[in-house]
């Protein structure tokens, strides 16, 4: 959603009747991607300008903008001095694109919802925020539309914006730089998601590899994929070495074959042999969702023994609440959850405490199923066995759970358009 | 021991040295500018003297307005104006601009026309040489050396000033004429009338004025050498005009003779340079309607991508920048091929043109008195009363001389 679509837009109470009219859209500093506020309104009964708070409001959108409370009892309150306002303060005015380093003109600004807070995300420096501008995006678009173009689109994301210097010196506004590290992971995904190519890429390569590597968990694997291959082939292995292998197998196979094969040379021989095992599984079955980072243990270890051991394999394994009790032929002979562990005494051996009879799937079995199956018996993980019941991976809560509901930035944006 | 520099050194320093509010005046007195004051002088005398007064007064107090507007906010024209009126009034005032600068690229285009012309060359061979010329030098960055060559075929401007010494001018009559205002309500001098105001103070002038300013990012400490730099180069552009003016009516209003084309207006150098008068014209013609060719475009396109965040500037490569080169090479070539259509009155093109900008002139103006009066922008700087008077004195008398004509033409 672009700030030139919500302003001019009515404000109707929770039954349509009408509050106000959108005048402008209030921004708090100190994050790189700055939270709206609240929303600067002209009141329909006195045309006031008033601040109406996010918190009042229970829906945002191109059309219209929903509060939560009856007309009568909307709280408005009134513009502070020092009020950051998105159309007076920043629209129209010049900004210096950090990366490209140049000084751009902002035509409009786009926001989105991220998590429960609407953030101003990128500015639109091109025709198409021009054009939008005046209303005539639509025919343009249309226009172009039927000679196969489309009307460019110029985004640069606020974390590579600073406001010229020659407004800062005016103490017209001053937006504090602040690196995207500091928003979680998650956060940086769901900005990625919704920005222009270039800007991904740009946003991407800027992250730290460890931040890079939890962000494109979070993102559909054909975004990951692509920009992964953006970055250099250093970085996108030091990314893939932080990565569990299931993620990893699933980013790679949505590379070109040839890049995926280039990718498996240069990463440690173990984990790429894990991954290609993964590889060969439909993306769809229990094969394809499972993680080979699991830990088994022999049957005749001791309680403690297994604490021991727990200390030195846990930090590799993607999950520990778990233990799979093997036979000499990697046969899953049982299963062990850390409460189990650690309310057992320390000397009894494992085959004694370990349930015998555990709920397992076969890698061909279909992803629902596997949901079903662990939502069923309330699992955190379950073991995927081949015809010899040996222990082949673990489908863990987390992987069906991105299945049962997307991660947000897959999902359909509800609030804002 | 100490070098002597040659005399042709110092001029060139000079040169190099000079100023925007200099550079901007002599560029003033274009193709429309020599045309339209030629065509004051020999239709009505020294009639038309007073306006030159009033004229130079406006223009000496819109140029320092321009300069102030600059030196304070350190922004251009198209900057401030996207910045407080927000995009729509934008699109409005740069499609003024446009089309306001589009006549004044036309005019001079016709001017380099009829200047070869004088020499016996065809407008189709001149213009598009010189348009490509004048495309190629700008894109190549090396414009700036080759500006001051005009420029200093501009100082044959001066011969006016003999001329009009030479012609034994009726000085009283023109003194009387200066101090005594006289209209006649007539279609003829009610256009004149407002191409005379359009030529004298154009909208592309602030823009460039201003631009040229931040660009040399003059202080407001310094501001005072600016200003009279500013002011300097107002009066002067009207000494200039004062004596095409004088010159004109001292021999072709004389002897009855109306301008139809260029080598009408070429007869009043001839009580200075004799058989050479033609020669002279051409020469004067040709490097003040260059000057303009390089500044106008060039300013065009600056101004529309500084309004619309487009990237823009000559040390950009075409891909970097294709909407401000795209937009100068348009400018350069529509304006250009259009003075090719044959049978084209190249006199009646150069005095239009001056009357568009004049139209348009009153909404620029506004823009400006909007912005310099803005105490947020200009703090302490804003304009006095007195100021504001003129100006508005000047928006309302181009806007009821518009008006009048458009009543009488009906």
């Amino acid at each position: 959603m672009y700030a030139s679509e919500l302003i001019g837009d009515p404000v109707v109470d929770r039954v349509q009747e009408p509050v106000g009219k959108v005048k402008d859209i209030l921004i708090v500093l100190g994050e790189v991607f700055p939270k709206v506020s609240g929303l600067l309104i002209t009141a329909e009964h006195d045309r006031k300008e008033k601040v109406l708070l996010l918190g009042e409001i229970d829906l945002i959108g191109k059309q219209f903008v929903a509060t939560k409370s009856v007309k009568d009892r909307v709280p408005l309150t009134t513009l502070r001095e020092g009020d950051i306002l998105l159309a007076r303060d920043v629209m129209d005015k010049q900004i210096v694109d950090v990366e490209g380093v140049r000084v751009i003109r902002v035509n409009d600004l786009k926001l989105a919802k991220v998590d429960q807070e609407v953030r101003l995300i990128a500015a639109d420096v091109g025709l198409s925020g021009l054009l939008r501008r005046i209303g005539l995006l639509g025919a343009v678009g249309w226009l172009l539309s039927l000679f196969g173009r489309k009307v460019p689109e110029t985004l640069i994301g606020w974390d590579h914006v600073e406001p010229l210097k020659t407004d800062l010196a005016k103490g017209r506004i001053a937006i504090p730089t602040k690196k995207t590290e500091d928003l979680h992971p998650a956060d940086i995904a769901q900005i990625i998601s919704q920005v222009h190519t270039e800007e991904r890429t740009a946003i991407f390569t800027a992250l730290s590899e460890k931040t890079a590597a939890e962000a494109l968990h979070e993102l559909e694997p054909m975004i990951g994929a692509m920009l992964l291959s953006t970055v250099d082939t250093k970085k996108a292995l030091n990314i893939l070495e932080k990565m569990p292998v299931d993620e990893a197998a699933d980013l790679l196979g949505d590379l070109p074959p040839e890049k995926t094969e280039e990718f498996l040379r240069l990463i440690k021989v173990k984990k790429a042999a894990e991954i290609r095992k993964l590889l060969t599984h439909h993306d769809e079955t229990a094969g394809g969702l499972m993680t080979t980072e699991f830990i088994t243990l022999p049957q005749n270890l001791t309680i403690e023994q297994t604490i021991n051991r727990l200390r030195e394999q846990a930090p590799n394994a993607e999950t520990i609440y778990y233990l799979y009790v093997v036979d000499e032929a990697e046969r899953l002979m049982g299963v062990l959850s850390l409460r189990n562990l650690i309310i057992a005494s320390p000397e009894k051996i494992l085959s004694e405490v370990m349930i015998k009879d555990c709920i397992t799937v076969t890698p061909e079995m279909n992803q629902r199923q596997v949901a079903g199956i662990i939502s069923k018996y309330n699992l955190l993980a379950v073991p995927v066995v081949d015809a010899d019941h040996k222990i082949s991976g673990i489908i863990t809560v987390d992987d069906v759970m991105d299945f049962i509901l997307p991660p947000v930035s897959r999902q359909k944006r509800q609030m804002v358009g | 021991m100490i070098k002597r520099i040659p005399l042709w050194g110092k001029i060139w320093i000079f040169l190099m040295v000079l100023g925007p509010g200099i550079i901007t005046s002599f560029a003033d007195n274009d193709a429309g500018g020599i045309t339209t004051y030629s065509i004051a002088g020999s239709h009505f005398g020294y009639k038309l003297l007073w306006v030159l007064v009033l004229v130079t007064f406006a223009l000496a107090i819109i140029q320092e307005m321009t300069a102030r507007l600059g030196v304070v906010t350190n922004k251009g024209l198209a900057d401030l104006i996207r910045e407080e009126f927000g995009l729509r009034w934008t699109l409005f005032a740069m499609l003024t601009l446009l089309v306001a600068n589009s006549a004044t690229i036309i005019s001079n285009f016709a001017g380099i026309a009829a200047g070869f012309e004088l020499m016996g060359v065809a407008k189709f061979f001149s213009v598009p040489i010189m348009a490509f010329f004048i495309w190629l030098f700008v894109v190549k960055g090396n414009y700036r050396q080759v500006e001051r060559i005009f420029l200093l075929l501009c100082l044959l401007a001066f011969s006016y000033v003999a001329s009009g010494f030479l012609a034994r001018p009726d000085w009283g009559e023109a003194v009387r004429a200066t101090f005594m205002p006289n209209i006649s309500w007539s279609s003829e001098y009610l256009l004149l009338l407002v191409a005379f105001i359009g030529t004298t103070i154009t909208p592309w002038m602030q823009f460039y004025l201003q631009a040229s300013i931040v660009d040399k990012g003059i202080s407001l400490k310094r501001y005072k050498y600016e200003r009279a730099e500013v002011l300097l180069g107002a009066f002067f552009t009207d000494f200039i005009s004062l004596f095409i003016i004088i010159a004109c009516a001292a021999t072709l209003f004389r002897h009855g003779i109306r301008i139809e084309a260029a080598k009408d207006a070429a007869l009043a150098l001839r009580p200075f340079a004799g058989s050479a008068a033609e020669m002279l014209f051409a020469l004067g013609l040709i490097g003040a309607s260059t000057l303009t060719s390089f500044i106008v475009p060039l300013s065009t396109s600056y101004a529309l991508c500084e309004a619309f965040g487009f990237e823009s500037g000559l040390d950009r490569k075409f891909q970097e920048a294709p909407i401000f080169y795209g937009l100068y090479t348009v400018l350069i070539v529509a304006g250009s091929a259009l003075i090719l259509i044959p049978r084209l009155s190249l006199v009646f093109v150069m005095y239009l043109a001056q009357a568009i900008q004049g139209f348009l002139l009153p909404i620029i103006l506004i823009f400006m008195l909007m912005l310099v009066n803005n105490r947020r922008l200009m703090g302490i700087h804003v304009n006095n009363r007195f100021y504001n008077l003129v100006v508005w004195l000047m928006v309302l008398g181009i806007a009821a001389a518009s008006l009048a004509l458009v009543f009488f033409m009906i």
